[in-house]
């Protein structure tokens, strides 16, 4: 079966997905973090831009690689200084709260994720990231613009009610531009907008017939726009509310932090706009000098804004319509400059969080430091773009050729989510229960392990295994079985050390389980 | 200009965001000379004060239209004495960290960068020299320190002073006293760069954001190459920061030989070393103009920061050639670009949006609203300019990011357009609050400075061409009469009457999209 076709089948499948960080067998349906299975429609991606080039060398750390503490006498993390996710991988203490998230299963980290001939400019890197361009090519729309307006067609001739894109900012990026105009607006105080906004007016006289004439075209645009959401954003910020505190805005001076914006993103998904894409930004991550206290500060803040807004956003029960992805334009180089920093670097962990997430799990391995590029920088193995297309396919419920379009080509996707259903809850509900694994083991494994699992009733049965950046190796086993319970062999003896991913799929369940190999 | 010409232009890296539309104005360098199709009028006249300055008064105006463009533009290029800042910690070293928490200095420092703001805007406001202040304005988005990361706010003023006194003059000169400016020492990690690890930060954003901009990326011709961050980096070891000067040690100085654009030898800067790095760089050639390639990258940023969000490359290589040919100064270039039948083409006029200085400071001059500062800095609606400024994104001594402010439609946003209207209304028509009263906006003088105020439609025709760059609307005027006269017959206008009403008159005008633009 294809992937994209047996992610779709498998919906419901969170029912019985194990919690991998956890082994646990699948709970039962009602003590899952899902309610109810949300709609494509219904669906909500968090953007969080660290901007400046987040160093993942020292959020997630290679504890037992020498060379990365041979390379970094000043700032390295100790291991002792870590919290372990898996063997030589460590997150720093001081995002102890995405470690909580990673334990509850309900944060991935993908590794070494860049893109093709990194370029170190910010501007330019983070011009790549939103346009999802190559870094030969320049593009002037961006990746969610292009999505936003592929399914909403009828925009700009119609203006919704509610925006599709809300960048928490003074002004909207590249990444909400279409060829249409822009998708997203910009909003910075939430509070304010109602106030501000409504009222507003444009003429609609002809414009000059000179360079002013498309200007004034475009602030009348934007005029219309902020009259036309006012009203809804405003009824979502009344209606809205915040279950939990946050970390307060000014991290250093004249730094704001993230726990505002995604309060405020909380507020307006609990008052129920109707928005698919929100932007959050945390800035100041170009540490070139005296990078030791600066960087531990704005991590300490990602992690627990992060956190403070997951567990808002389940209070108000929509956990499972949620999902998040952090990025960063690039990361840092492995050897500290004399400075007491680090120069701008190629590749770097990135991190997706939600209940919906199938979590607790490390996509790959860590960055191998004997094998940099020629500038001494972390090599890409997972493009930018998998992240984006497993997003937009498994998690926005946009269709394959689209995805392809959109992105400019066609990216293998990771296996990030639970549940890739589009499909209504009932279906979903009635598709549980049909199987189960049982065991995995030895984890970590060195030539062989066992998987046990047991089927509810006859149906075809798929084993497949896949690597941790979600190419698909092999096909254990593709049969059809009676209902009971089964011993399979899974052979480990060709694959290098890391950390796989086997799936069982049977009719309409799904369980997924992590395999650690170690050579 | 040939077609791909105009693409490549497009593609340059300056170009951000969506493509601008095609239009392109057929005017050039050539001298604007008035004609009667295009005469010396109030709409020119009042382009060239905007464009120059921050926004425009009646009296301006007047003064302007009586005289000519060339005399105008020649008085504002004169030659100036850098001015300083009168209070006592200007003349002070940095803040002793043994005597002063880190708490305590940044709440002393953000005092202090309060008066270098105030400072600042009160010179915008200054007839005279406000294209002084505007070229200061650019260089500071061009040449970026950011005061956050600065944190000493006598590094900052005295790279305001920096680059106010090269505000007319050699780029090339800048860029040599900008690398060894305190203040930039700090913001890039210059200081204490030494040979062994030398930081690579400044030298990156040397070459990409302030003289030779990254290159084209669709036929990979960068204009330098990470091979030359490299070397470049080595190039600008030894520098630190002494009180507030800059030192040089020799021993922490790589004098190994260094292969920078495929040169090689000992570079340095300021004389050490055997070759000098920088002057190199503005020995690089552009391949498509044929013409040294930082003129062309700082022409198109002026272009862009005086005429229209998109360059004109025809435009930029004349600009260009005119900067090389005055050995770097701007101040020939400036005086070419605002002479010019291109800068006075309907095709540009009121084409730009306006920067929140702009915006701010053009309606603290045009409304001759009095300026005070630091009443309730937490307070949107008060009455501090450089406040209002920063709610619309453009806190001066604070840009965004070391590429400066990006300008043009970035400026507009759901965010920040409602809120740049209604500042326009708190100032012309403030809410009986004490925070918004200070500003003072007077109606009746107002309207009596505009050349017919005892005749209602004639002051329509004045405050549209006063405060609007292009022209409106029969109908979008009739609006502005009827609110004027609140129902009134116009043979009852009377400016010393009508005061509530003329503020309501004057709030539909800044309402209006055009009043965006300049």
């Amino acid at each position: 079966m294809r992937r994209r076709s047996f992610l779709k089948a498998a919906l419901g499948a969170g029912a019985l997905v194990p919690l991998a960080s956890g082994g646990l067998w699948a709970r039962p349906l009602h003590a899952l973090p899902f309610t109810r299975s949300a709609a494509a429609g219904d669906r909500i991606l968090v953007l969080i831009n660290l901007n400046g080039g987040n160093d993942g060398l020292n959020t997630l750390v290679p504890v037992d690689d020498q060379r990365y503490y041979d390379a970094r006498k000043v700032l390295g993390v100790a291991k002792s200084d870590t919290l372990s996710i898996a063997p030589g991988a460590g997150l720093y203490k001081v995002v102890q709260e995405i470690h909580d998230l990673y334990s509850d299963g309900t944060c991935a980290i993908v590794p070494n994720v860049g893109y093709p001939n990194q370029d170190r400019s910010h501007f330019r890197s983070t011009d790549i990231w939103n346009s999802a361009s190559n870094s030969d090519q320049v593009i002037t729309t961006g990746w969610t613009g292009r999505y936003l307006e592929t399914i909403h067609p009828e925009y700009p001739a119609t203006l919704p009610a509610a925006p599709f894109a809300v960048q928490v900012s003074s002004s909207t990026t590249l990444l909400l531009q279409g060829t249409r105009g822009g998708l997203g607006m910009a909003i910075d105080s939430p509070d304010r907008f109602f106030d501000l906004a409504s009222g507003l007016s444009a003429s609609n006289d002809p414009v000059p017939a000179t360079l002013a004439g498309p200007q004034i075209d475009f602030i009348r645009r934007i005029i219309l726009e902020a009259d036309a959401y006012a009203a809804e954003i405003n009824r979502a910020i009344t209606a809205g509310k915040n279950r939990v505190d946050y970390p307060s805005g000014e991290i250093a001076p004249d730094r704001q932090g993230l726990g505002p914006q995604l309060q405020g993103v909380a507020r307006l998904i609990d008052g129920g706009l109707p928005t698919t894409i929100y932007v959050v930004t945390l800035g100041g991550f170009d540490t070139h000098y005296a990078q030791s206290g600066i960087h531990e500060t704005l991590l300490t803040d990602f992690s627990k804004s992060i956190k403070a807004f997951l567990a808002d956003i389940a209070a108000g029960g929509n956990a499972d319509r949620v999902v998040c992805m952090s990025y960063s334009e690039f990361g840092r180089r492995l050897a500290e400059n004399n400075a007491k920093g680090t120069d701008h670097g190629a590749a770097a962990p990135q991190f997706v969080f939600g209940a919906p997430v199938l979590g607790g799990n490390l996509l790959g391995p860590m960055p191998d430091l004997g094998d940099l590029d020629s500038r001494g920088d972390v090599k890409m193995k997972i493009d930018f773009r998998q992240l984006y297309s497993t997003l937009l396919e498994d998690w926005l419920g946009f269709g394959h050729d689209d995805t392809v379009r959109v992105l400019g080509g066609s990216f293998t996707k990771l296996p990030l989510f639970r549940t890739a259903s589009v499909e209504s809850p009932e279906q979903s509900l009635s598709a549980g229960g049909m199987v189960r694994i049982d065991a995995l083991a030895p984890s970590p494994a060195s030539s062989s392990a066992t998987l046990g699992y047991t089927l509810a009733g006859a149906a075809r049965v798929s084993v497949t295994l896949f690597a941790g950046d979600g190419t698909r190796i092999a096909t254990v086993l593709d049969r059809d079985q009676e209902a009971g319970a089964y011993q399979l062999p899974v052979d480990v003896r060709a694959l290098p050390s890391g950390n796989y991913m086997v799936e069982v799929s049977a009719g309409r369940g799904r369980a997924m389980r992590w395999l650690q190999v170690v050579r | 200009m040939n077609r791909r010409r105009f693409l490549l232009g497009r593609l340059n890296d300056d170009a951000n965001g969506p493509p601008a539309p095609l239009l392109s104005a057929s005017s050039d360098l050539t001298p604007y000379t008035p004609t009667p199709d295009k005469p010396w009028n109030a709409a020119r006249a009042a382009h060239l004060m905007r464009r120059t300055g921050f926004g425009v008064t009646q009296a301006e105006l007047t003064s302007a239209l009586a005289s000519d463009p060339a005399t105008l533009v020649d008085a504002m290029l004169q030659p100036y004495t850098n001015p300083t800042l009168f209070w006592s910690w200007t003349q002070q070293p940095p803040l002793d960290p043994t005597a002063y928490t880190q708490e305590e200095r940044n709440q002393i420092y953000s005092t202090w960068i309060r008066d270098v703001q105030f400072w600042w805007i009160g010179m915008m406001m200054t007839a005279g020299v406000k294209l002084r202040e505007k070229m200061t304005l650019f260089w500071h988005g061009h040449f970026v320190s950011e005061f956050p990361k600065v944190e000493v706010a006598q590094y900052m003023y005295d790279q305001n002073r920096l680059l106010r006194q090269f505000a007319f003059g050699s780029y090339k000169d800048l860029t040599k006293q900008i690398t060894i400016n305190p203040a930039m020492l700090i913001y890039l990690d210059g200081n204490g760069s030494a040979k062994g690890s030398p930081n690579e930060n400044y030298a990156r954003e040397l070459m990409e954001l302030f003289t030779l901009g990254t290159g084209h990326y669709a036929n990979n011709t960068p204009h330098y190459t990470e091979q030359d961050v490299i070397e470049m980096a080595r190039a600008l070891t030894g520098w630190d920061v002494n009180g507030r000067e800059a030192s040089f040690t020799l021993d922490k100085f790589d004098d190994g030989d260094k292969t920078l654009f495929g040169q090689t030898g000992n570079f340095g800067i300021e004389g050490y070393g055997e070759h000098d790095a920088l002057e190199l760089i503005f020995a690089q050639t552009d391949a498509d103009y044929n013409i040294a390639r930082p003129a062309i990258f700082l022409c198109s940023k002026l272009y862009q920061f005086f005429v229209y969000e998109v360059p004109n490359m025809d435009i930029v290589q004349g600009m260009a050639a005119t900067l090389v040919a005055n050995n770097w100064n701007v101040g020939p270039v400036l005086r070419q670009l605002f002479l010019s039948e291109h800068f006075f083409d309907d095709q540009v006029i009121g084409a730009m949006i306006k920067s929140p200085v702009d915006l701010v400071m053009g309606a603290m001059n045009a409304f001759s609203l009095k300026i005070t500062i630091n009443v309730d800095p937490g307070d949107p609606e008060s009455h501090d300019p450089v406040r209002a400024m920063t709610f619309l994104s453009q806190t001066i001594l604070y840009p965004p990011n070391v590429k400066g402010w990006p300008g043009g439609k970035s400026w507009i946003s759901t965010a920040t357009l409602p809120m740049r209207i209604r500042y326009l209304k708190l100032w012309i028509d403030p809410p009986d609050l004490p925070t918004t009263a200070p500003y003072g906006f007077e109606p009746t003088t107002f309207i009596k400075s505009l050349p017919d105020p005892g005749d209602v439609h004639k002051v329509v025709d004045a405050l549209v061409t006063l405060l609007l760059p292009v022209p409106i609307s029969d109908n979008a005027k009739s609006v502005i009469l009827t609110t004027l006269l609140g129902g009134a017959p116009d043979y009852e206008w009377d400016p010393d009457q009508f005061e509530q009403k003329i503020r309501a008159g004057i709030i539909k005008i800044t309402s209006l999209a055009e009043y965006q633009c300049m």
